[in-house]
């Protein structure tokens, strides 16, 4: 979903009591949520649960939706707190758990048929990142997140966001080397890429994606 | 362009804070490439939501949001009066806007055919101009309404046959019911099938009808040679010469063309997508068409009114995909590639040298 539709959604909400937005913006994140809401609880009816009680408040006070500037910076953070709070009477929680637990992938129906091939070898490669790096990479890449945000959201430095993207982009970039001829001559002259404050911008770019 | 240059640009754009300039310059950039595979990945993958599979069920989704649903659902909440499938037909089309009007019976708004006109509780579905549609008859036959269209039909579908009659164009998935054939009439030319999906645009300020079949097979009946039946079979396409407009064009040039041209489809390859359908995607195609089509197009698209002074312009032929971009976005690009210029005064644009 584009950054705008969002937008329309949440001003649906907030202005016309929309239970159809509502359940649109629902959705959209729901997946996302939950898979990080489990990664905290371990239990999926309770990741469930804190999704659900997010969303109760969301609703609650739609009438100050339009406020918040990153709603699924919001979003993540409030799922955090109320996971937290169903674990927090049973054990303290290392943030180092805090990771993907299930299987992504890009396979669309609607996407292109050329784009699919590499789109499937990109989810093989990112399924197969570890928990944390894939939770980064897709806060950054779906979720669109500042490195700042995932670095606050998961209580890490925004150095160690950097490190784990350039996992992700390492894993990404194997794929695309195969594939992508263009790419490949970039990464194979890897020592240029280092000195090269464009082709290192370049790399930067996939890191995002 | 260099690369630190390009990489602003794809940032700007993932980040949705790219300018219509700077998307213009990046089109510009891209379509100079000989070699843009990496670009066109780097596009599928911006462009490319990420699934959760297998671990994530809709039913999931659907008796979380339930509960959800049921929490929020005191008195003090209103329910507004959206169709509730808008969410799920966002995915393929948005919809701006669509009026429905209910006629009660014997709407005839075409006086032709041996075909029985469609009795009882007749439908009406329209779209305005700018604006498109989607409708699922009372045979689970589903319809994509392009803008300016209007669809009729029967509520209760006859016992020996499904009829809509369409002015506009509509693309068509048709529930298969050997028993019952679907009849598509329009002021030209009536589309017969069984179980098919096919595009037929038949605009009445249109020169041509135009039938494009994608799978099945469906069968043509002109209105002018009732005899004559012409079978379609998949990715062809049909273009008739409008009755009406043969007479008033007499002197143009185009007097020569055949009344009937059978055509195969061009399929894109790599999506195997074709022009005739794009619009249920929410993508115009353009392909070597002169610039008074694509105009008319636009007007149908975007609910403008477009005058063309230069008659040279207007003859002028080009090519182009616009997938979810505004008026504006379109004009600018076309205005860079036929040279003119536009001023756009209210709801009318004029197009100049």
């Amino acid at each position: 979903m584009e950054q705008q539709e969002i937008i329309q959604l949440l001003n649906a909400i907030g202005e016309q009591d929309d239970t159809v937005a509502f359940t649109g913006l629902y959705k959209y994140y729901f997946s996302g949520l939950v898979s990080f809401a489990h990664s905290i609880v371990k239990d999926r009816p309770f990741a469930e649960q804190a999704v659900e009680n997010v969303f109760v408040r969301l609703w609650q006070n739609r009438k100050t939706l339009l406020t918040i500037k990153n709603i699924s910076h919001y979003l993540y953070v409030s799922v955090k707190h109320e996971s937290l709070n169903f674990v927090s009477r049973q054990k303290s929680i290392h943030y180092e758990e805090f990771g993907d637990d299930f299987m992504v992938t890009y396979s669309n129906a609607e996407t292109l048929t050329i784009g699919n091939e590499n789109l499937m070898k990109i989810s093989f490669a990112i399924n197969s990142l570890p928990p944390r790096c894939k939770l980064i990479f897709r806060l950054v890449k779906e979720e669109r997140l500042k490195y700042s945000e995932v670095a606050q959201l998961l209580e890490i430095s925004i150095k160690t966001v950097e490190a784990q993207l350039t996992i992700a982009l390492e894993k990404i970039s194997g794929v695309l080397q195969i594939t992508l001829p263009e790419y490949h001559i970039y990464y194979k002259n890897k020592k240029s890429i280092k000195k090269n404050p464009t082709f290192k911008g370049f790399r930067k770019a996939l890191c995002l994606l | 362009m260099n690369k630190a240059k390009l990489l602003e640009l794809l940032l700007k754009k993932k980040s949705g804070n790219i300018t219509m300039s700077e998307q213009l310059e990046l089109t510009r950039f891209l379509s100079e490439q000989e070699s843009i595979e990496i670009i066109s990945e780097i596009n599928i993958i911006l462009n490319t939501p990420l699934n959760f599979d297998e671990s994530v069920k809709t039913e999931d989704i659907d008796s979380s949001i339930e509960r959800v649903l049921k929490k929020i659902d005191h008195p003090g909440i209103r329910n507004i009066n959206r169709p509730a499938k808008v969410g799920r037909i966002r995915r393929t089309i948005s919809i701006a806007a669509a009026a429905i009007v209910l006629i009660v019976a014997g709407y005839y708004l075409w006086n032709n055919g041996n075909e029985p006109s469609p009795k009882g509780i007749a439908s009406v579905k329209s779209t305005k101009k700018g604006t498109k549609s989607t409708l699922t008859l009372p045979d689970g036959t589903k319809v994509w309404i392009n803008s300016d269209s209007k669809i009729i039909y029967d509520e209760l579908f006859d016992q020996s046959t499904r009829v809509v009659e369409l002015s506009g164009e509509a693309f068509f998935d048709v529930a298969h019911d050997k028993k019952r054939p679907f009849i598509v009439r329009t002021k030209n030319i009536d589309v017969k099938v069984l179980g098919t999906v096919f595009n037929v645009r038949a605009y009445p300020a249109e020169r041509n009808t135009q039938a494009t079949l994608l799978s099945g097979s469906i069968e043509m009946h002109l209105k002018t040679q009732k005899d004559r039946v012409i079978l379609l079979k998949p990715n062809e396409k049909i273009v008739v010469k409008n009755f009406n407009t043969v007479q008033k064009k007499v002197g143009d040039i185009n007097l020569e063309e055949p009344e009937i041209i059978l055509t195969k489809v061009i399929q894109n390859p790599t999506d195997s997508s074709t022009a005739e359908t794009r619009w249920v995607k929410n993508t115009i195609v353009f392909s070597n068409d002169e610039l008074k089509n694509i105009a008319h197009t636009l007007e149908q698209w975007y609910g403008y009114k477009i005058n063309i002074t230069d008659k040279k312009l207007k003859e002028k032929r080009l090519s182009g995909v616009f997938e979810n971009k505004s008026i504006s976005e379109v004009l600018e690009a076309l205005k860079l590639v036929a040279e003119f210029d536009y001023r756009m005064v209210g709801d009318t644009i004029t197009i100049i040298k």
